[in-house]
């Protein structure tokens, strides 16, 4: 039988990389390689039907735009929340929901309900045997686009309520803006990477994580000074989602921010977000040692 | 019990229209075990699917008890049972238990009948340690079991199987096909069995028809059939030295580089003492043991080498 | 289900229905684990909604916006909560999967009318959630926050009559949505488009008392108001007997559509094969 694949076709040709520290730049840089054309055959196979993929793209951004309908009509009905007018509020609506987009990009696919089918088929085996990282064969295989809708209408929901709420557009306040999607995007991601890992010890229970991924959002679309000191403590110290967007919003609105949430936090947003990722990433790990121990 | 004249079911695809079944005609005689085989494609799905009424033909008649099945399916399915191979009837997340409790409440089967006959079933096909497992959790051969075990509940007087042993260990197998023979020589119940494993036909069937391309080219008992065709074998064998290999018996039919296939009438000559023969007179390097199976014998009909009559 | 040549056995024929309704009760019992992050996550959502419509009448106490008072909206909050396990039901992808795989073929050979079993299946499944994970959370609220629930027995019935009517439309609704499957593999690409929309209409983001008129009349007169808002204004009290009338006009008319459209759908099945 005559091969289907092409000699040559598919991974980087040449000797794989060497043991030890060089090695393992080499090593990454083969990683790279290979989760990029694994994400491209994904994204190859979901554009092969575009009526579905059209609809399902416009599909998310269409619960962000119900989302905003929502909290518009609510808040112009009040006049006002919290001293927060309805643009204002619209403003962390799509600084959020741009984020999350991005988060759900990404880490769709490791969310209890898919991945523990993956691992109970045992496919998840599979990817162990792979030379790459689990993770990010995972992350390639399941590159979810549909998410592109929520990230589009998020940051379009940023961009004009940013006009109607008349925020000045400097370079610092792009930047902590970009910063905001990526950084609440990393949140998302991380949660879900710690829904996956926990999907390893309780397949039920993992559920839970569901709570975070889009309550965490859904509550950062309202102003933190309407919490109680509970959740604004969780959402401060135990899932940094104050930081990746009510503060950034506070820095745009030119807002001084209640004390114990000044804009200045700002400032802390990106180490927070890095110091949960690899909270998470440790989190995953164990996960993983406990599943080779364990035996599957 | 059931009359099926001129049956024909075209499909229409993308790649136009395409011909499931072609011109089919036979009748089944209540009691009867009947074995419907032919290769993958062939139509024996779709004929089932048209006798127990979930799919119209697109011309022809079928007449099952009495009844046009696509026309009176509700009717007809409270006499009939039908198991899909790869189908489920029962349900996923619940006890075999209460699966057999939701179907004989679906066919009005009274309690005390219902206790019954599950026992029996129970014993019949050592269903006993599975009935608080969910379905889920059950093997293929388990489940298997316990599909016969769901569809044969409310006694019905005619059961249609589709492939039902695909996929199924030795043992699983024979398990079932000890509880068909036993329901059909106890209850009379008219069996309709579409396979292509040939096992299965020599094993349960009385009457066998075969089925290619959407034509019947075979109906007729088992035993005529293995008289006109499975009596003959063949040894596939890799020999060290690119010779010829002349035995008593065994007539080599293809040879390619060092393999040879010899074939041999089972009755006249065993494999043992084939493999023996071989082994005395040549290096061998390795063998295998070829059965003849349904597209062989397909093959060999069309190639003219018996009537594909009626028997 | 008339068995051939005898009298309509209406005995046997209500028993395989509560049969069915049993099996689904107690199979969703078996989902314990998941009852728990559910109450979980209704609590959290209930606590931000609640939060956020404190703050709301905190600037304007006196506010009746839409029609709705503090105690109503916070009704509305727990009462959606209470209503979402059962409109938007963990098991809603089952019956598309099932057709789209081709097992749903097996329904046919059966006797009986697999509507109706689809439909006793489900809402045994309904009542499990209702008798745990609707109730807690509500009556929690209750307990702790100023709803405007009924306090008389007869009031309380009405409200627990009226979420069963609003699960059986959720029922319809939903498998109406699934037959989209019968025509399409590619069902979710359609529920991604519609169920924002109905998320909308039916009330789950805002209360549709707070919709602009023109969208308030669409809603309302939309089968999606039977499904969470029509309890919501009888729990609250506002205009009960419309409310379940609309409600019960919505049963038999989605029944009726959903019914046809499997008719259609079986018959399409069967002439051209699965």
């Amino acid at each position: 039988m005559a091969s289907a694949v092409r000699p040559g076709a598919g991974l980087p040709a040449g000797p794989g990389p060497r043991p030890g520290p060089a090695g393992r730049v080499a090593r990454a840089r083969a990683g790279a390689a290979v989760y990029r054309r694994l994400a491209a055959a994904t994204l190859r196979g979901r554009v092969r039907h575009p009526a579905g993929f059209v609809l399902r793209t416009l599909g998310t951004g269409l619960v962000v735009v119900t989302e905003i309908v929502g909290v518009v009509l609510v808040v112009e009905g009040f006049g006002s929340l919290a001293g927060w007018t309805a643009p204002e509020v619209v403003l962390l609506v799509g600084l959020g929901a741009a984020g999350q987009g991005l988060g759900l990009l990404f880490g769709d696919r490791l969310e209890p309900a898919f991945f523990s089918e993956v691992v109970r088929k045992g496919s998840f085996d599979q990817v162990l045997t792979r030379p790459t990282s689990p993770l990010g064969w995972m992350v390639a295989s399941y590159v979810e686009v549909r998410f592109l809708g929520r990230v589009a209408v998020g940051a379009g929901a940023v961009v004009w309520a940013a006009d109607r709420a008349g925020v000045d557009w400097t370079l610092p306040r792009l930047l902590v803006a970009v910063m905001a999607v990526v950084c609440c995007g990393a949140l998302v991601f991380a949660i879900s990477v710690l829904g996956g890992a926990l999907t390893f010890y309780t397949v039920e229970g993992s559920e839970v994580v569901n709570i975070f991924t889009y309550g965490g959002v859904s509550l950062s679309c309202y102003p933190m000074e309407i919490y109680g000191p509970g959740l604004r403590a969780v959402f401060l110290w135990v899932v940094p989602f104050a930081l990746a967007v009510y503060v950034p919003a506070l820095v745009l609105l030119g807002r001084a921010g209640p004390p114990g949430l000044p804009a200045a936090l700002a400032w802390v947003t990106p180490a927070a977000t890095a110091l949960f990722a690899g909270l998470a990433a440790a989190g995953w790990r164990a996960g993983i040692r406990h599943y080779v121990g364990a035996g599957s | 019990m059931i009359e099926v004249a001129g049956l024909r079911k075209e499909f229409r695809t993308r790649r136009g229209r395409v011909v499931g079944v072609a011109g089919v005609d036979f009748e089944v005689a209540a009691g009867e075990f009947v074995g419907y085989a032919g290769p993958n494609g062939a139509g024996k799905s779709t004929t089932v699917k048209m006798m127990s009424g979930i799919l119209v033909p697109s011309a022809g008649t079928i007449n099952v008890d009495g009844l046009v099945p696509w026309r009176e399916r509700r009717r007809l399915a409270r006499r009939m049972g039908v198991v899909f191979g790869q189908r489920s009837q029962l349900w996923w997340d619940l006890p075999v238990r209460q699966s057999f409790e939701l179907v004989g409440h679906l066919y009005g089967v009274p309690r005390a009948e219902l206790a019954v006959r599950l026992a029996r079933l129970a014993e019949l096909l050592d269903l006993g340690p599975l009935l608080d497992e969910p379905v889920r959790a059950l093997s293929l051969g388990q489940r298997m079991r316990a599909e016969l075990a769901a569809a044969v509940l409310p006694r019905p007087q005619v059961l249609f199987l589709d492939e039902p042993t695909i996929g199924l260990d030795v043992e699983a197998k024979a398990a079932v096909r000890d509880f068909l023979r036993e329901l059909n020589r106890a209850e009379g119940t008219t069996v309709i069995l579409t396979t292509h494993d040939l096992d299965d036909i020599t094993q349960l069937c009385s009457r066998l028809m075969i089925i290619d391309h959407g034509r019947l080219i075979y109906d007729g008992t088992v035993d005529r059939l293995r008289d006109a065709y499975g009596t003959t074998r063949v040894l596939v064998v890799d020999l060290v030295d690119d010779v010829r290999v002349e035995l008593e018996g065994a007539a080599t039919v293809r040879a390619e580089g060092h393999r040879r296939w010899l074939q041999f009438a089972r009755d006249e000559l065993s494999a043992a003492e084939l493999i023996a023969r071989v082994l005395d007179r040549h290096e061998v390097v390795d063998l295998t043991l070829v059965e003849p199976d349904i597209e062989d014998i397909v093959r060999r009909i069309y190639r003219g080498e018996a009537a594909p009559a009626s028997g | 289900m008339a068995p051939d040549g005898t009298v309509w056995d209406t005995a046997r024929f209500v028993r395989a229905y509560l049969a069915l309704l049993s099996a689904g009760f107690r199979r969703q019992a078996t989902y314990r684990l998941a009852l728990v992050s559910g109450l979980l996550t209704n609590l959290f959502f209930g606590l931000v909604r609640t939060a956020l419509f404190y703050a709301l009448y905190r600037e304007r106490p006196e506010a009746a916006v839409g029609g709705l008072d503090l105690a109503d909206a916070l009704t509305y909050v727990w009462m959606v909560q209470a209503m979402f396990g059962l409109v938007w039901a963990s098991w809603i992808w089952e019956f598309p999967e099932a057709v789209r795989s081709g097992d749903f073929v097996v329904e046919l050979t059966r006797p009986g009318d697999p509507w109706l079993r689809q439909l006793a299946y489900e809402l045994g499944r309904t009542f499990n959630q209702m008798l745990l994970r609707s109730t807690v959370p509500l009556l929690g609220a209750a307990a702790l926050l100023p709803l405007a629930l009924p306090t008389t027995p007869a009031g309380v019935l009405l409200v627990a009559v009226s979420m069963v009517l609003a699960s059986v439309v959720a029922f319809e609704v939903r498998f109406l949505f699934g037959t989209v499957a019968f025509w399409s593999s590619d069902y979710r690409a359609v529920f991604n488009i519609g169920f924002p929309v109905l998320w909308l209409l039916s009330g789950f983001v805002i209360p549709i008392d707070y919709f602009p008129a023109a969208l308030r009349a669409l809603a309302e007169g939309s089968p999606l108001y039977a499904m969470l808002m029509a309890p919501v204004h009888v729990a609250v009290g506002q205009s009960v007997p419309a409310s379940l009338a609309r409600q019960v006009a919505w049963v038999v008319a989605l029944g009726v559509a959903s019914r046809v459209t499997l008719s259609l759908a079986c018959r399409r099945l069967v002439v051209h094969g699965g």
